[in-house]
């Protein structure tokens, strides 16, 4: 049965991937909890058929191209089974480590190429351009122009996934050129990572944020030198870019003496903790990452301890949360944004079933996997549908894209805001 | 391999959407949640019955195994195709078809996950209690195949309890029901057979099942021991007094060792062992059960006991007990996770056999064990590629199953036999036991192309029949032993002379079982009593009740044998509480006419060692074999129970009632309307069981009846109006018994009220039963009154057979009135177990 027909890549035949391999007993607890295991309900698509492909192309028994790369590559990396998974498997270790090879083994096609160059090296990192790109699509939007293509529909399938995410766009941007000073009685100084596309495209999001942090009593800095948090690059394969962005933000907050490095997206918030692994065998950057990932804190985690003011304004509105998986399921936060939510007034806080489903976001999965991630948001939209809820909140820039998507695409009435923009409201009264 | 041919043929019943034949993708189908490996030729997902039934037909017609396949989190390798073949995935069948709130019942499809289902039911205040480790994923087909259970049996039971019908595929692509929403059915209980039977027997696509009330409320507590032995004692103690926690759950140090690692829920890791014990029902009644728990506990030597406060407390606690599994990974890559039972009182010999086995082959071992039941994990770690480790582990598992067996027990509760085990098959089961399984699987599936080699050893022990006894009995035989009565059924047989059982038949032998009547063990600490068949159920109850045990079966007929309760599937309303008989017969020791005498099932609750043959002879009639002993589980008496009576004017009114009260009913035992003697109807709803859960049930009763006429009474209970109603009327009266689904009860009533009122009649509104008694003078009205109620019954899916009428009318009213749509299957037994039909003759519908 372990006839070696193949020869494995040498990253499949490293004794830690070995081990984490067997830690997986396959007993199938993590079946229901992944998403496209429940919406292609075939056994390839779970995590454990997933990593049961990873042990045959460790064995040779199959190729790395072909079913293994198609199966892999339908993975959200959400990690909902990890969190489900009895024994321990540490699924992102595994899935980081076989997506690197993926990268490394395949000649993407020269638009593919195109896409990836524009988008995560010549746009994410600068925040100036995707600013000015927010503008040009602000201008598509009032002129009419998306609603004619949208009515035309003619777009090639990446485009029109890209074109459908588009959320309505801020009208301005915040001038982060000067701190934002606390108001009332300062209680301390926290660092601002106001990321890339959550700035450009869903900019009132940030300016929530800073204004419930400066009404708690915070002074707000924002490093300037801050870039892309580095988590698409990571997640397409691309370590070393990742690597070299985690530097510059590493070098952008070290020097400051701040309490934290807030941030507002799971997602982000996610690799931005991540650096201390990521940097662990840099000599130079090891120990400055394991420092500036300890003092990352994810806006509602900081919140939780740190709120000094009761928001008194009252909502009267029919809430579902819907959970970032990198969140959640990588920064183990869960309980304090449903916290801080029950602490508005007039709020109905209604779990839906599954509230840590992926909505298909995942990244740039929504633009890669365009069908699945569909059928994947049609599931997650039908648990949201059932509470009937007003609003629908979230905590990450993908996954607040995604939803406006899916509220549209459903035809249902809700709202999709971030946690702090619902809190900001109540502050105001 | 699929030839080109074949593959071709094969998408002309599927889509190629459907169909994996790709050998990297079918990597993943190669294995279930255990190290048991083989690659299918092909696996497809079937979206329709249809579609099943033409696979079917393809397969049979090719000859290629089919095995079905549901989540693949199996612990013994059944849905590994080790033989080839193609795998049928059941994931597309994940609807629920039917969820009836008012009946307390659901019909769903065979992919369904287990939790998904529960999690459902309980939206509207029902509950689905097998709730195997594996619920997350695992779906309700194979929960039917292993027939699973989990912590909760001790109280609620296992999938079989819950499951009244199946729809299934049988190996020649036919698509039959066995059974359906309606209860006790006319018919050998195939469903039962079909429980556990690791998709060897047909494919199931869909369920019917019972649900009950999901109690209201449920405490959560954990003891310390110094050692397991002291923990069982503490169980035993727990049993003998009468109390019937949701669950008991033991693990010892050193899996508490293990989990505290690596979770760090605070577990006693100090202590020998420890219990988690969880009470369930209203409010009022949690602190005095668990008082009373607290109270044996700690006489028994129990320490360090924590009673759950909160619900996170309480998830904290069932975290602890659910991480063992997944813990055992962090010490080796792999672990051989031991499934056998034994009778609840000889744990504590059984793990020290284990421990010795263990130490013997420089094992580790670690347990869990779902204590209440006597279901032990011993689960022994080791590293695949150490294969001298691989091959003590085991033999170790090899000496376990032994020493499980040698104890009375079984060598899989609940994980099935599948690939793992089936090569012990025959440390359990002789070569008759083995044989009458083999019968079983002839008939359904004659080519074995359902999930081959599954269950069966490959070397069976040798057939032992007993020799025919050298004088054929005369007139009347009255065995005296099982033994005697298997000589004599062969003798008679070879004399081709019919045989009627207790009851006396022109042109038969007349066989009495009146000396088969002895109490042959009585073992209140394992909840069991075994009785010769012959014995009535009077004797039974009446010895049990010294000690505060009863069976829980009641019969109007004070002289009705306890094999007569059995062949004729006598339920009374109580079986709404405890179960029908089918329930409560944990196994049975039955001769047949070619000189076999089988010992089917053994005496725990929870055995999936191949097909569970004790059903099919529930409800047989005495037309398969003769029930010569059987083993029942025994109960505590209620200690409380109060009947609440409430007058009625109008028929109408009470079937209305009816319906809105099965809603409140947790310990009901029973609810049945009548006709009375004050006012023209009466409805009695019966509770029994802790003071407090009675009366705090009846209080809710009483908000429902708000300003109906109720009165309060210890006697007589629901099932005694019953049991009166039936066992005082003439022997020349007809009695009429119809089934329909539960929530059907009522309709079917109101519409034949008019038929009902010529006579007196009961309504057991849980149970969807009626029961229809009425004297004719001439047979042509007699049959006429039989067919008015029969012909809406069968409209509605269900029966209507008739329980007694005077015997000179036997040949001219049908008592069945009822066609199987298994009845081929029935006959085809018939003919395996008594060719020459001289059992009974006429006694059934075979």
């Amino acid at each position: 049965m372990t006839e070696s027909l193949h020869t494995p890549p040498p990253a499949f035949t490293t004794p830690q991937f070995r081990r984490a391999l067997d830690q997986c007993i396959h007993c199938g607890m993590c079946l229901q909890n992944c998403p496209t295991y429940v919406v292609l309900g075939k056994e390839a698509d779970s995590p454990r058929g997933r990593i049961q492909l990873m042990r045959a192309v460790a064995d040779g028994r199959i190729p790395l191209d072909g079913t293994f790369r198609e199966h892999l590559d339908l993975c959200l990396s959400c990690l909902s089974c990890q969190t489900a998974c009895p024994s321990g498997v540490n699924y992102g270790t595994l899935i980081d480590t076989v997506r690197l090879t993926l990268e490394e083994t395949r000649t993407p096609g020269i638009i593919e190429r195109f896409m990836r160059w524009l988008g995560l090296k010549q746009m994410m990192p600068h925040l100036n351009r995707l600013r000015f790109a927010a503008k040009l699509f602000r201008l598509y939007q009032l002129v009419g122009l998306q609603k004619l293509v949208r009515a035309i529909n003619l777009l090639p399938k990446p485009l029109k996934a890209m074109e459908a995410i588009l959320p309505p766009l801020p009208a301005n941007h915040f001038d982060y050129s000067h701190p934002a000073p606390a108001i009332g009685e300062k209680r301390g100084t926290v660092a601002f990572f106001y990321g890339c596309l959550q700035d450009a495209f869903l900019g009132d999001v940030n300016k929530a944020t800073i204004r419930v942090l400066q009404r708690n009593g915070f002074e707000v800095h924002f490093p300037l030198m801050q870039t892309c948090c580095g988590a698409a690059h990571l997640h397409t394969g691309d370590q070393t870019s990742a690597r070299e962005l985690a530097r510059k933000n590493i070098d952008a907050f070290i020097q400051g003496n701040y309490d934290a490095i807030i941030n507002n997206a799971g997602g982000c918030g996610a690799m931005l903790k991540e650096y201390a692994h990521l940097l662990a065998d840099d000599p130079v950057y090891a120990e400055k990452a394991k420092q500036f990932a300890s003092k990352v804190q994810d806006i509602s985690e900081f919140l939780v301890s740190h709120l000094v003011h009761q928001p008194q304004g009252v909502i009267h509105a029919r809430v579902t949360y819907s959970d970032s998986c990198h969140l959640r399921n990588v920064q183990k936060v869960i309980k304090q944004p449903r916290e801080l939510l029950k602490l508005i007034p007039g709020i109905e806080l209604v779990e839906m079933q599954s509230p840590d489903r992926c909505c298909g976001s995942a990244g740039v999965y929504n633009l890669m996997q365009v069908d699945t991630a569909n059928d994947i948001l049609d599931l997650r939209m039908q648990d949201i549908a059932a509470t009937n809820a007003d609003i629908i909140v979230t905590t990450n820039t993908g996954c607040h894209l995604q939803l406006i998507y899916g509220v549209r695409k459903a035809g249902l009435k809700a709202r999709v805001m971030h946690l702090v923009e619902l809190l900001d409201q109540s502050y105001k009264g | 391999m699929l030839t080109q041919d074949k593959l071709k043929s094969l998408t002309q019943i599927i889509t190629k959407h459907q169909l994996i034949t790709d050998p990297a993708e079918m990597v993943v189908y190669e294995m279930d949640a255990t190290w048991e490996r083989g690659m299918p030729d092909a696996v497809v997902f079937p979206q329709s019955v249809e579609q099943v039934s033409r696979l079917v037909r393809w397969a049979a017609e090719h000859r290629i195994p089919i095995i079905a396949r549901g989540a693949g989190t199996g612990l013994s390798g059944g849905a590994v195709a080790d033989k080839g073949g193609i795998i049928l995935e059941f994931s597309k069948f994940d609807h629920v078809l039917e969820l009836d709130e008012a009946g307390r019942s659901v019909v769903c499809q065979a992919g369904v996950i287990n939790q998904t289902l529960d999690t459902l039911v309980k939206t509207k205040g029902l509950y689905y209690p097998p709730d195997p480790a594996s619920g997350r994923s695992a779906t309700i087909g194979g929960n039917i195949a292993e027939n699973a259970g989990g912590p909760h049996c001790f109280k609620y039971g296992v999938t079989s309890n819950y499951v009244t019908g199946l729809d299934i595929v049988l190996a020649d692509g036919r698509f039959v029901r066995l059974g359906g929403r309606a209860f006790d059915y006319p018919e050998y209980d195939l469903t039962g057979l079909l429980i556990g039977s690791e998709g060897t027997l047909g494919l199931v696509t869909t369920m019917y099942a019972r649900l009950i009330r999901n109690p209201v409320g449920v405490k959560t507590m954990m003891a310390a021991f110094d050692s397991v032995e002291a923990a069982g004692r503490a169980v035993s103690a727990i049993i003998a007094a009468g109390l019937i926690p949701a669950t008991m759950e033991m693990l010892d140090q050193r899996v508490m060792q293990i989990v505290e690692d690596y979770v760090h829920v605070g577990l006693p890791v100090h202590a020998g062992a420890m219990l988690i014990i969880e009470v369930d029902g209203f409010a009022a009644s949690l602190d005095a059960q668990m008082n009373e728990v607290v109270e044996v506990l700690t006489r028994h030597g129990a320490f360090d006991l924590r009673i759950a406060q909160t619900a996170e407390e309480r998830d904290q606690i069932w975290y602890g007990r659910k991480s063992a599994a997944g813990a055992y990974a962090r010490i080796a890559p792999e672990r051989l996770m031991v499934d056998c039972t034994v009778p609840r009182s000889r744990i504590a010999e059984t793990l020290h056999a284990i421990n010795e086995i263990c130490a013997r082959h420089n094992l580790m071992v670690g347990y869990i064990f779902h204590a209440g039941d006597g279901n032990m994990h011993p689960s022994i770690p080791y590293v695949p590629s150490d294969k001298d480790q691989v091959a003590r582990a085991w033999q170790a598992c090899e000496e376990i199953m032994h020493a499980a067996v040698a104890r009375d027990g079984s060598i899989t509760g609940e994980h099935g036999v599948g690939i793992e085990k089936r090569e012990w098959m025959s440390f359990m089961c002789d070569g008759a036991e083995l044989a009458a399984m083999q019968d079983i699987k002839d008939i359904f599936d004659p080519h074995n192309l359902l999930n081959p080699g599954k269950i069966f050893p490959s070397q069976k022990p040798p057939l032992e029949r007993i020799a025919p006894l050298a004088a054929v009995p005369r007139d009347e035989f009255v065995p005296q032993s099982a033994q005697e009565a298997a000589a004599g059924l062969a003798a008679l047989a070879q004399a081709n002379q019919k045989i009627s059982i207790n009851r006396k038949c022109a042109g038969a032998i007349t066989l009495s079982t009146r000396a088969l009547n002895r109490i042959v063990k009585y073992a209140p600490e394992d909840l069991y009593i075994t009785v010769g068949a012959g014995i009535t159920l009077d004797e039974i109850q009446t010895f049990l009740a010294k000690d505060g045990w009863q069976v829980p079966f009641v019969s109007p007929w004070r002289k009705m044998t306890i094999g007569g309760i059995i062949a004729t599937n006598l339920n009374s309303p109580q079986r709404m509480r405890y179960g029908a008989v089918r329930d409560a017969m944990l196994c049975a020791k039955v001769a047949l006419t070619d000189g076999r005498l089988v010992r089917a099932g053994r005496v725990v609750v929870k055995n999936v060692a191949g097909y569970d043959l004790p059903k099919v002879f529930v409800g047989s009639y005495g037309t398969l074999g003769l029930l010569t002993e059987v083993t029942l589980k025994i109960i505590p008496k209620p200690r409380a129970q109060k009947t609440l009576i409430v007058a009625l004017d109008d028929l109408h009114q009470g079937l209305a009632l009816g319906q809105r009260l099965l809603r409140v009913a947790f310990t009901a035992s029973a609810m049945v309307l009548t006709k009375g003697a004050a006012s023209p109807y009466v409805l009695a709803y019966t509770a029994e069981g802790y003071p407090h859960d009675v009366e705090a049930e009846l209080d809710e009763v009483r908000t429902l009846l708000r300003d109906a006429r109720v009165s309060e009474t210890s006697s007589p209970t629901g099932t005694e109006m019953w049991r009166d109603l039936l066992g005082n009327i003439s022997s020349d009266a007809l009695i009429v018994r119809t089934g329909v689904a539960p929530k059907d009860g009522a309709r079917f009533v109101a519409a034949q009220a008019t038929r009902l009122e010529r006579g007196a009649y009961l309504v057991d509104i849980a149970n969807g039963l009626t029961y229809a008694i009425a004297s004719f003078r001439n047979v042509d009205d007699a049959q006429a009154w039989v067919a008015a109620l029969r012909q809406p019954a069968l409209a509605m899916g269900g029966y209507a057979i008739v329980m007694q009428m005077p015997d000179v009318w036997r040949d001219a009213i049908d008592r069945w009135g009822y066609r199987p749509d298994a009845l081929d299957l029935m006959q085809k037994l018939k003919a395996k177990w008594d060719p020459a039909g001289f059992l009974n003759p006429g006694e059934f519908i075979v």
